[in-house]
């Protein structure tokens, strides 16, 4: 029986039910629109249908095809990612140049555009284009968080299929099950992750690495209230450098692609090319590393003052995010002010936005933890 | 792998299948050409829209496949004498060994099992031709067709195949070739458009050691996504363009109040002496009176140019300009005696064509003047 690519996808049964039977019907649409939160399995299942779409026995799992389509090394499988805060033009140029060619193994071209909504006014547009005029062997793939992050005249192009957040039971059950983690580890990692399965296996990548950060991070909060305003300062570098601490590895990454790909250039034009261009990937992927990192610095810190919100409202603990620290949080709760939490959960919503338009990641983390000192 | 051949034979290969190699790339595998001892040497490369496998005439020693960075391989080969050379893949340093006379290099490989698969062409149609018939065509058209990317259709060939004739079509909206030849072999229909690239590339191939009489065939072959061009163990793989080719056809007028014949060569010196002052995209003009041709160009704060050249015409004056790139592209096509140039009024397309012969047309869009 087919469809095994889909296998490992956890708690999206409704999206996996209607992607099975459009592919048992061979009804197959031009366009796709995976919408639903970040580390859902939206990506995970996109490519699971690229190789479903491919392989001849409806996605085995086990073929050449299947394998490397998972693998993302398909030739006819084209995926777009933002290198830096947006979808350019030029990706989408580029996306136009290569599939003007028939499919390489004659089958389907499977095209995945990943936040999509990251898609600039003029990658829209030329994305829109193509999107008018489908070939019979292309299929889209747009992944965004909502619908209304596409241009309406894009969107309206696609079949919708949204994805949700996953029961953290389910969670719980594929720590304990699949990855041998100790039930109240999975518990509390299953409750960090908010519902998005990527990130609970996020956390247990490099030793755990990420727990430990959310431990110094959420230390920082705990002393942060009432302090003078120097210690304010000292929260907010610490903070700065948990954000661009972790760039070692990309960089080593970026020095090994760039030295293994001018080995191999045909002409000194050509390394000045390849040169060039893996300068301006690597500046994209760098930029995009840091606010990935700040964005979830900010999740954290969200994270405890939803918690200290919410005990304020509930007094129960069982709906806590950060439940393995209930003591502090109930503490601190006792003393907190609704409209400062409310206030403070509001204007880290105004700095994720801003941090997505270059602003000096410093001078936010800065002014708020102004803001939290006075919560 | 270990493989035993002439430097020279070895040199000319790689350069062939390094033709197939993009610079547009930043994949390190498809700058390296992959290397096969089976049953017989082969070098392979891709830039994943055309691939060229080519056979080496040489000693197996021992069967196995690499992958070496084509650039450093032409370097190191063309640094060697004209020798024996041998190539030798170390599996345990991951480098292959190349000695010819007492030098020795030894080069970081990459990994065979990266380079793509080269596309089956399973269940194909297909048809041969000689390779001299195709190239014609090719010569003759592929100038026409478009480089901008954003018309994906116009940068192919139309390849046509239809009762016993081969016909291809190149157009960038400026101007449009349409050649055609007839073939011994009985085809079923196909259409497909072709990169330009790969046209081209088919075009070059050699016919190697062929007795003078027999002219080797160039077999193609059909899949609906791919096509396959192979003559004297060397192979041409291309992807098709998909889409469809605007119906040109529509394009080519039936009938011309204006009708010259001169003799190509008189007709392409003049206007190549003219278009030196056809500067900064002004066109050449053409203007026809009674016996008269006058062929002149002028750019504004540079100079101007004329040219009468004595025709058979007696029809009414008329005036018409082209691009000179453009018109000289159609000219060079035709080596026949005599061109037919023919035009209507100054804002419909004007044609050339050999004289007596409907096998090629060139159909160009005219300039128009203030």
């Amino acid at each position: 029986m087919g469809a095994m690519v889909f296998d490992d996808i956890v708690g999206q049964d409704q999206a996996l039910d209607f992607l099975k039977k459009v592919l048992k019907s061979e009804q197959i649409s031009h366009a796709y629109l995976f919408v639903g939160p970040e580390g859902v399995g939206r990506r995970k299942t996109a490519l699971a249908l690229a190789a479903a779409l491919n392989c001849a026995k409806g996605g085995c799992g086990h073929c050449s095809r299947c394998r490397r389509t998972i693998r993302g090394v398909y030739p006819d499988l084209k995926l777009i990612q933002p290198e830096g805060n947006f979808i350019t033009i030029e990706q989408i140029r580029e996306l136009q140049g290569s599939i003007k060619l028939r499919s390489y193994e004659g089958h389907r071209k499977v095209i995945i555009i990943d936040e999509a909504g990251s898609m600039n006014a003029e990658a829209s547009n030329a994305l829109l284009k193509t999107l008018e005029e489908p070939q019979d062997e292309e299929v889209f793939i747009l992944i965004a968080a909502s619908v209304e992050e596409l241009l309406p005249t894009i969107s309206s192009r696609c079949q919708v299929v949204p994805f949700r957040r996953v029961p953290r039971e389910a969670i719980i059950r594929e720590m304990v099950d699949r990855r041998g983690i100790d039930q109240s580890q999975a518990d509390k990692i299953a409750r960090i992750s908010g519902g998005t399965y990527s990130r609970a296996l996020e956390m247990l990548e490099g030793e755990g690495w990420r727990l430990e950060r959310r431990e110094e991070i959420l230390s920082l909060l705990k002393k942060i209230s009432g302090s003078p305003v120097e210690e304010a300062f000292s929260v907010a570098g610490a903070l700065l450098s948990q954000a661009v601490g972790d760039q070692d590895n990309l960089l080593e990454v970026q020095k090994e692609e760039m030295e293994e790909s001018l080995e191999v250039a045909m002409s000194p034009r050509h390394g000045a090319f390849i040169r060039n261009k893996l300068r301006k990937r690597h500046a994209r992927q760098l930029s995009r590393k840091r606010s990935l990192e700040i964005n979830d610095i900010l999740d954290i810190i969200s994270s405890w003052y939803r918690d200290l919100l919410v005990y304020q409202l509930t007094a129960q603990d069982s709906f806590l995010i950060n439940r393995d620290h209930r003591n502090e949080i109930r503490d601190m709760a006792r003393r907190a002010r609704i409209e400062r939490l409310t206030n403070v959960l509001k204007e880290i919503g105004k700095i994720r936005r801003m941090v997505g338009f270059y602003v000096n990641p410093g001078a936010a983390f800065e002014y708020l933890c102004l803001l939290l000192r006075e919560v | 792998m270990e493989i035993r051949c002439l430097k020279q034979e070895l040199l000319e290969k790689v350069h062939i299948a390094s033709r197939a190699i993009s610079t547009k790339s930043v994949l390190p595998i498809l700058s390296g050409i992959k290397i096969t001892a089976a049953k017989t040497i082969s070098l392979i490369a891709t830039d994943l829209e055309m691939s060229i496998i080519t056979q080496v005439n040489g000693d197996i020693v021992e069967t196995g496949e690499t992958v070496a960075p084509a650039r450093l391989l032409v370097d190191i080969l063309k640094s060697l004498p004209g020798a024996a050379v041998v190539v030798k893949v170390m599996p345990e340093q991951g480098s292959v060994n190349i000695t010819c006379q007492n030098a020795e290099f030894d080069i970081r490989v990459l990994s065979p099992a990266d380079f793509p698969e080269l596309p089956q062409i399973t269940g194909a149609r297909t048809v041969a031709l000689k390779l001299s018939t195709f190239s014609h065509l090719a010569r003759q058209v592929v100038r026409a067709a478009s480089t901008d990317e954003a018309r994906a259709v116009l940068t192919g060939i139309l390849l046509h195949f239809q009762d016993k004739k081969i016909k291809m079509v190149a157009t960038d909206s400026y101007r449009l070739a349409v050649s055609q030849a007839n073939i011994d072999s009985e085809v079923s229909e196909e259409e497909v458009i072709v990169p330009a690239k790969a046209i081209t590339e088919v075009s070059r191939m050699q016919p190697r050691e062929n007795p003078k009489d027999s002219e080797p065939l160039l077999r193609v072959a059909f899949a609906s996504n791919q096509m396959r061009f192979d003559m004297n163990g060397h192979t041409v793989i291309t992807r098709l363009i998909s889409g469809k080719y605007p119906p040109y056809q529509q394009l080519i007028p039936s009938g011309y109040t204006t009708v010259i014949e001169l003799p190509p060569t008189q007709l392409e010196e003049t206007v190549r002496r003219i278009a030196t002052l056809a500067q900064n995209n002004t066109p050449v003009r053409f203007f026809f009176t009674p016996n008269r041709l006058i062929i002149s160009a002028s750019t504004r704060e540079v100079g101007q140019a004329r040219e009468e050249v004595p025709i058979q015409y007696s029809g009414e004056d008329r005036e018409i300009a082209f691009n000179p790139t453009f018109f000289l592209d159609g000219l060079a096509s035709i080596k026949e005696e005599i061109v037919e140039f023919k035009m209507d009024s100054a804002l419909k397309p004007g044609l050339l064509k050999p004289r007596g012969d409907d096998n090629f047309l060139y159909l160009i869009m005219p300039v128009r003047t203030g």
